[in-house]
């Protein structure tokens, strides 16, 4: 959007280890879920988050959350480091910050009705919002997701996939947040419900001022709803662009090989297919090269022996390969 | 007229549960032939995976049962097989492949022994014979180093890697029908697009009939020849790809292709949705399925359940509206009356 504006949410160099192995052992390995994300998300803006399972982006979405614990790195929100954040404060940041999960049969207490959810949280954050009472607030939220009054007494039970998925929405909107993480929120329903779900946070952002962080590994839903998209290939960022960009040019290999590989949308369209050999490489131990390097058709000795960096090309296009380097 | 490999006629497999009878599939009939690959799509719960192992009667749960119509496999009716011939029909001339890679192989077994296992269920041979023919269907399916991936366990091996060993014992015995259950989903699409690939070549070089199983219509676009779509137990129509996807007749099949977002569509425009959601199986009734959820639904629909009717050349429709002289026109007001 604008660029003299500070990003509303910031990552700076995250990264993020998993210990491995045995507990006990003097050399215990770590997995880089992260290895030195940076991202910048501006205020009412939808990011994109696109990668194959394994490559970290629900690793990012819970570091934003608090979930995990960077292992370095910081998240700033409104210029502020999430991380060095306590007590009240931190509190303050993750009313602000939000999130939807992927399975909205799991995300839900099966043994508490729907008003009890969706007002949770006020009870958690003792939090009563202006001019109105929680349940009026509860009500209010269920009608903008598509719900009803009369939901309100019923069990998780009772509801469909897509609409467990628009309680976990109402749920995630109660405090009146200002960033939502949606961490793949509509891979786990049905076409038909999906477009409803997708056309539904559309609708809220615009109603609310909402900004996104939309993590999916679906590449038309995440065409769809974007404004920026990150494409994330093992715990890194290989290329950040405008949404219309990276499909019309797509500079990183991987993010080649990604588009080329989805169906087509007819059965008239005959696609060429770049094809990446062979399956994801181990994230085990740091790495120095590139993440890419074993499976990438134009590998050099320079990809095998050094990492590149996320570099703009053109505008907010940036881009972590060799190959756009010289010019 | 060429051999009919497979031919289904009114299949119906009802559950009987507490709470009433659910039709997870309701009368569906179709046939298939050597070499084809066929695509049924749906939503979840409208009775694909069900009517895909009523086939080889592979229902798990006491409930339910096959109540009504005829499988016929080559030749010989499914139903009338004893346990000890269906072993023998499973595995060996139909194979199957499952959603969930990770969960079709046996975690505590090494892939070689739960390959050579299957080998030897059917035909009469060796461990050191066997362990050959497996590992050289492993080099088939494209796993690197098979030698390797054969002595290891399944957890060893990625979700992708486990799909392909799934696929390499299905095509161990040289099926003559493939039934794969959403063979893709659980997938990325890098992978998805690499196991597609590779079915369509094994398909060349073995003959072979896949029946396909899925809920995205760019997995059908890619590799089927014909399509049926599927909509609560129902089939409500049923062509060839091709000529679906310019000439799609039913509302439910117009729903379906509009709710995907397309790489093509303007960003932010709202998706055009199915309203509603599916019907509880259990309390269809009579009249056609998706009335409530269509909005050119008639007095009609309400009353009578629509008969497949050919519209052209191949291509079945089950709507009140749509046959060879009366035509309903999508987003147009529907002026038949019921």
């Amino acid at each position: 959007m604008t660029d003299n504006q500070s990003p509303l949410l910031e990552v700076k160099n995250l990264t993020k280890c998993f210990p491995i192995g045995n507990r006990y052992s003097f050399q215990r390995k770590q997995l880089y879920a992260l290895d030195d994300v940076s991202l910048k998300v501006y205020k009412g803006e939808t990011v994109g988050v696109i990668g194959e399972s394994g490559c970290g982006k629900s690793t990012l979405s819970r570091c934003l959350v608090s979930l995990h614990k960077p292992t370095s790195g910081s998240i700033y929100f409104n210029n502020k480091d999430i991380s060095k954040c306590t007590g009240k404060e931190k509190k303050e940041i993750s009313r602000k910050i939000q999130m939807i999960f992927q399975d909205p049969y799991s995300s839900l207490d099966p043994k508490m009705r729907i008003s009890q959810l969706v007002m949770e949280p006020f009870t958690i954050h003792n939090f009563t919002p202006e001019g109105q009472s929680r349940v009026d607030r509860a009500i209010e939220l269920l009608q903008s997701v598509g719900l009803d009054r009369y939901h309100l007494q019923r069990y998780p039970h009772e509801f469909s996939g897509g609409q467990r998925q628009r309680i976990n929405i109402a749920r995630a909107l109660t405090l009146n947040p200002e960033v939502l993480i949606c961490d793949e929120p509509v891979s786990a329903l049905d076409v038909s419900i999906q477009a409803q779900v997708l056309n539904l946070l559309i609708k809220l952002q615009q109603e609310f001022n909402l900004t996104y962080l939309f993590i999916s590994h679906d590449l038309s839903v995440i065409r769809y709803i974007s404004d920026y998209i990150a494409v994330m290939y093992l715990g890194h960022i290989v290329e950040f662009c405008e949404a219309s960009g990276i499909y019309t040019r797509p500079l990183h290999p991987y993010t080649q090989a990604l588009l080329s590989s989805i169906p087509p949308s007819s059965p008239f369209e005959k696609k060429e297919r770049l094809e990446l050999k062979g399956d994801l490489v181990s994230h085990i131990g740091k790495v120095n090269c590139c993440p890419l390097a074993s499976r990438c058709p134009h590998c050099t000795e320079r990809c095998k022996n050094e990492k590149p960096k996320l570099k703009p090309v053109d505008g907010r296009h940036e881009v972590a390969c060799f190959l756009y380097e010289q010019s | 007229m060429e051999e009919k490999l497979l031919e289904i006629n009114g299949l119906r497999t009802y559950f009987f549960t507490k709470s009433g009878v659910a039709k997870a599939v309701d009368g569906v009939s179709f046939d298939m032939t050597q070499g084809e690959t066929l695509g049924v799509v749906g939503e979840s719960g409208c009775g694909k995976s069900v009517m895909s192992a009523s086939i080889i009667r592979l229902l798990a749960s006491k409930s339910g049962k096959i109540v009504d119509g005829t499988v016929t496999f080559n030749g010989t009716d499914v139903s009338k097989l004893s346990r000890e011939e269906l072993r023998k029909l499973r595995g060996s001339d139909v194979a199957m492949i499952f959603q969930d890679p990770m969960t079709t192989l046996d975690p505590v077994f090494k892939v070689s022994d739960q390959m050579i296992e299957m080998l030897q269920a059917h035909r009469n041979i060796d461990r050191k014979t066997a362990a050959k023919e497996c590992i050289q269907a492993l080099a088939d399916v494209g796993i690197p180093d098979p030698h390797k991936r054969f002595d290891s366990y399944p957890f060893e091996l990625s979700g992708g890697m486990c799909q392909r060993v799934a696929i390499a014992m299905a095509i161990l015995a040289r099926p003559k029908l493939i039934i794969a259950d959403e063979p893709t989903t659980a997938l990325d699409v890098t992978m998805q697009a690499q196991i597609l690939k590779l079915l369509k070549e094994l398909q060349e070089k073995y003959g072979t009939s896949i029946l396909i199983i899925t809920h995205n219509l760019g997995v059908v676009w890619q590799i089927c020849d014909n399509v049926m779509v599927m909509y609560a137990g129902k089939v409500v129509e049923k062509a060839n790809v091709r000529e679906l996807y310019s000439n799609p007749k039913h509302p439910y099949t117009w729903g379906l292709m509009d709710s995907m977002p397309s790489l093509n569509d303007t960003p932010k425009e709202p998706l055009s949705t199915i309203d509603g959601i599916p019907p509880d199986l259990r309390l269809v009734g009579k009249g056609c399925n998706f009335r409530a959820r269509c909005r050119y639904a008639k007095q009609c629909c309400e009353d009578t359940e629509p008969e497949m009717v050919e519209v052209c050349d191949g291509h079945f429709v089950a709507c009140h509206f749509q046959s060879r002289t009366t035509n309903l026109v999508k987003g147009e007001e529907n002026r038949n009356d019921g």
